[in-house]
């Protein structure tokens, strides 16, 4: 060989990552997939092809992406982008933060127009935000013009769980989600089946222990388990808790209320995915166009509903452990797991992944190797009326800024692509558990191992999933979540002083609607922005049909046996 | 009695609270750099840096007296103590005081605000990629702005106008060459229908600068007191609600 070709070969060696795979490796790695290992090939191939022209454009350029703290995007980080840059030559630096950084990054790049990152996988209850602030990509608009060439032609949107939840109100998508988080309802199973407990239940309360159905049989479970003595399939005996909650000072705090609290007590007006035109954090609108947090604007943010639904976060706080008032969402989230707690009503499942509720030898995995946890609908509050929203569900999703712009802009697009393919879905769901594609959660390889998820692929394939819904488009701009942090700081502080709680939940709420609605008249947005209501007298709006609502009296408690209703969702 | 009363005026005139009504004088650039510092009618000072700065003197109790002035020149006042700070960049010199990290990191914790200058193009297939000598000229700035030099250095044909409103304007007259200015205001550019269509903005920027408020070690403000308004504006940059009050008034 002659001396240059050595050069040449050397120079080759050097270039070449040692640890890069090839394509064929990597469609072999993304096993099991809703995709065929040849299906595999031919995408992966597309996104090779598209983007030889744009990494050499690119010239080693990275694509800054963020996203919070979850095995979902630590799958992204940490094998994805690696598949990404063998494929495409494009580097990716997917830097993982928590949700409150997401946020504060994505609305300061929004309102500077300063690249801080080229996308976010950021929560679609910022659709009203986005769709006001006309500061992100339309993706329908970009998918069909210059982002055409971009485009994967197997991307298969009609795959998707829940397009919906990034669309404005014409059905633009602005977000395209990655992964999928319900908020559901989490219990011990194998406690609420024995036959000790139930018997024992049964003779105290009347009725038959089981999935509640409201509030007042949550509540009553609440209070059977707590103090009383339980044991866990690995032999250890615990003094059990009836509840599980957080109220760390933290933005979590916020997310634990604004993501539906007040709409599964009941808040809101009857719709789906929210209700008109009353819901979520108890905004009234009018022809999209915000008018008002404030009963006396026709919200219901202090209205009976909401007081109802502070009051009683602070009173199961009795029943839940004590360490609830140093955890946050993300240290709440794995805490079931310890075998201690019998039930949760606020239950996000993008924890339940984690390892704890899964390995052998955990108090909450059964001899058998499966979960003897398993996860229900939301129990419902007082002032909740059929056809109204059930739960809470969003989407972590892709979103553009507009600053971002062509090469940038086409190469933050295909990594968003990539990291929701088919070819790696179902791989990326089997790691993070928060599913995005219907192909992946009607999986033969799903089917063979449902008990591992526990009612959660039941839910996921059930009608029932469309009643989960975030917080959807009338939020005029995310950033009034700091008014409720702000303010339930400070009632809690209050309550462990000693306050006495349907008093300062009326205060509390009462000045977080004024609050609200102080900050909302701010706002000057290009799109539907806020123009508050004149204040008339709560009365008024009280004696109007819908939301707001007047008090109502207690509910009946209702539950039902959790086999019965797995047959519902089949 | 008469003697008594003046005594006691006296003292109040002369006791610390007076410092209250606290005022310093700070140097701001007299060019446009909207909306972080520009001119109003009758020469005021107006902008995002100077609000900033003002809020964070506020809870200290001090008043700022923003003085408009060519950088060099402010800079020059600074040093010789005849002003007691200045809003820039950050500027080696052994007389200015500037936050611990503003030398280690392209992000200081301690900045007023990080500021991006992108490029606008009249619409074609150029795309600014970080090659500053691929830039299309003449390059349009604003008459001042320092970061002339950096064109210079790379030998680009520069043209300087009074405000981004004439460089723009001449962008599209001529359909040539570039203007630099700030990501904040292509964005009032992108909005605008007249010229939104027939104009490129790169998504790199040229330069990403901390602006600080600059202190001269002249000034008659404490250390401590100078951290205390550096953490104050630091804790008002990165609150959630703050910067929607802000920017919602440009």
């Amino acid at each position: 060989m002659k001396p240059k070709l050595w050069l040449v070969v050397l120079v080759m060696c050097m270039w070449t990552p040692l640890n890069a795979k090839t394509l064929e490796e990597w469609a072999k790695t993304f096993e099991p997939s809703a995709l065929s290992y040849e299906e595999r090939v031919k995408e992966l191939q597309w996104f090779k092809d598209v983007s030889k022209t744009l990494s050499k454009k690119l010239d080693g350029k990275t694509i800054r992406s963020a996203a919070e703290h979850i095995k979902t995007h630590f799958y992204e980080r940490d094998v994805l982008s690696e598949a990404f840059f063998d494929i495409t030559g494009i580097r990716v630096k997917h830097n993982i933060i928590g949700e409150g950084p997401v946020v504060k990054e994505i609305m300061t790049q929004l309102r500077t127009g300063r690249v801080i990152e080229h996308i976010y996988v950021n929560d679609a209850d910022l659709i009203g935000t986005h769709l006001r602030y006309q500061g992100v990509v339309n993706l329908s608009e970009y998918m069909k013009g210059e982002g055409k060439k971009y485009t994967n032609p197997y991307l298969d949107l009609d795959d998707w769980l829940n397009l919906e939840f990034g669309q404005d109100y014409s059905g633009n998508q602005l977000q395209l989600p990655d992964q999928q988080f319900s908020n559901l309802y989490w219990f011990r199973y194998d406690w609420f089946t024995d036959p000790k407990n139930k018997k024992d239940f049964k003779d105290r309360y009347g009725y038959e222990l089981g999935v509640p159905i409201n509030w007042a049989a949550y509540e009553d479970i609440a209070e059977f388990f707590t103090g009383r003595k339980q044991t866990n399939p690995d032999g250890s005996i615990v003094t059990a808790y009836g509840h599980l909650d957080y109220l760390k000072p933290s933005p979590s705090l916020g997310w634990r209320f604004t993501d539906a609290w007040l709409s599964i007590a009941g808040v809101g007006d009857k719709g789906l995915p929210n209700g008109i035109p009353v819901d979520e954090w108890g905004i009234r609108i009018e022809n999209k166009v915000p008018v008002g947090s404030m009963v006396e604007r026709g919200g219901a943010m202090n209205s009976p509903a909401a007081v109802y639904a502070l009051s009683k976060f602070m009173e199961w706080l009795k029943f839940a452990p004590p360490e609830a008032k140093d955890l946050e969402w993300h240290t709440a989230g794995p805490r079931g797991a310890k075998g201690d707690v019998a039930q949760r009503i606020f239950q996000y499942i993008t924890w339940l992944s984690t390892d704890a509720f899964h390995e052998a030898g955990s108090p909450v995995v059964g001899k058998d190797g499966f979960p003897v946890w398993r996860v229900a609908p939301t129990p419902h509050g007082r002032y909740w009326d059929e056809g109204m929203k059930v739960g809470y569900q969003d989407a972590g999703s892709w979103t553009i800024p507009k600053s971002v712009r062509d090469s940038y802009r086409a190469a933050a697009w295909l990594w968003a692509q990539f990291a929701s393919s088919k070819t790696v879905s179902l791989k990326k769901f089997l790691v993070g558990g928060t599913p995005v594609r219907k192909s992946t959660i009607n999986h033969p390889y799903i089917d063979k191992n449902i008990k591992k998820w526990a009612g959660l692929i039941e839910f996921y394939r059930s009608p029932a999933e469309k009643k989960w819904t975030d917080s959807g488009p009338n939020v005029p701009d995310y950033a009034l979540s700091v008014t409720w942090v702000a303010n339930l700081e400070n009632a809690l502080k209050e309550f462990h002083n000693g306050a006495s709680i349907p008093e300062l939940a009326q205060k509390t709420m009462d000045k977080m609607a004024r609050d609200q609605d102080d900050m909302m008249a701010t706002l000057k947005l290009k799109k539907f922005s806020p123009m508050l209501n004149p204040i008339k007298s709560k009365d008024y709006w009280l004696k109007q049909p819908g939301s707001p609502k007047p008090k109502r009296a207690p509910e009946k408690p209702e539950t039902i046996a959790y086999d019965q209703l797995i047959k519902q969702w089949q | 009695m008469k003697r008594c009363f003046f005594t006691v005026l006296i003292c109040f005139l002369l006791s610390p609270i007076t410092t209250w009504a606290d005022s310093i004088v700070i140097s701001v650039e007299n060019r446009e750099f909207y909306p972080f510092f520009f001119l109003e009618k009758k020469n005021a000072p107006r902008g995002i840096l100077l609000d900033m700065v003002k809020d964070g003197l506020t809870p200290i109790g001090i008043e700022p007296k923003f003085k408009p002035l060519p950088l060099k020149r402010g800079l020059r006042m600074v040093e010789r103590g005849s002003v007691d700070a200045i809003i820039a960049p950050r500027i080696k010199n052994e007389n200015f005081l500037l936050p611990d990290d503003a030398f280690e990191k392209d992000v200081s914790m301690q900045r007023i605000l990080q500021i991006d200058s992108v490029v606008v193009t009249y619409k074609s297939d150029y795309e600014f990629l970080g090659v500053l000598n691929t830039l299309p000229t003449p390059i349009r700035i604003t008459l001042g702005d320092p970061i002339e030099s950096l064109f210079k250095q790379q030998g680009l044909s520069i043209d300087d106008a009074a405000s981004g409103s004439h460089n723009i304007k001449k962008l599209m007259r001529d359909k040539k060459g570039c203007v630099i200015t700030t990501s904040l205001k292509a964005m009032t550019w992108l909005d605008d229908p007249k010229i939104k269509e027939n104009i490129d903005v790169s998504t790199e920027p040229v330069v990403s600068r901390s602006y600080f408020l600059i202190f001269s070690k002249k000034s008659g403000l404490g250390q401590d007191k100078i951290k205390l308004v550096w953490d104050e504006i630091a804790k008002n940059r990165d609150d959630y609600i703050y910067p929607i009050k802000l920017f919602t008034a440009y």
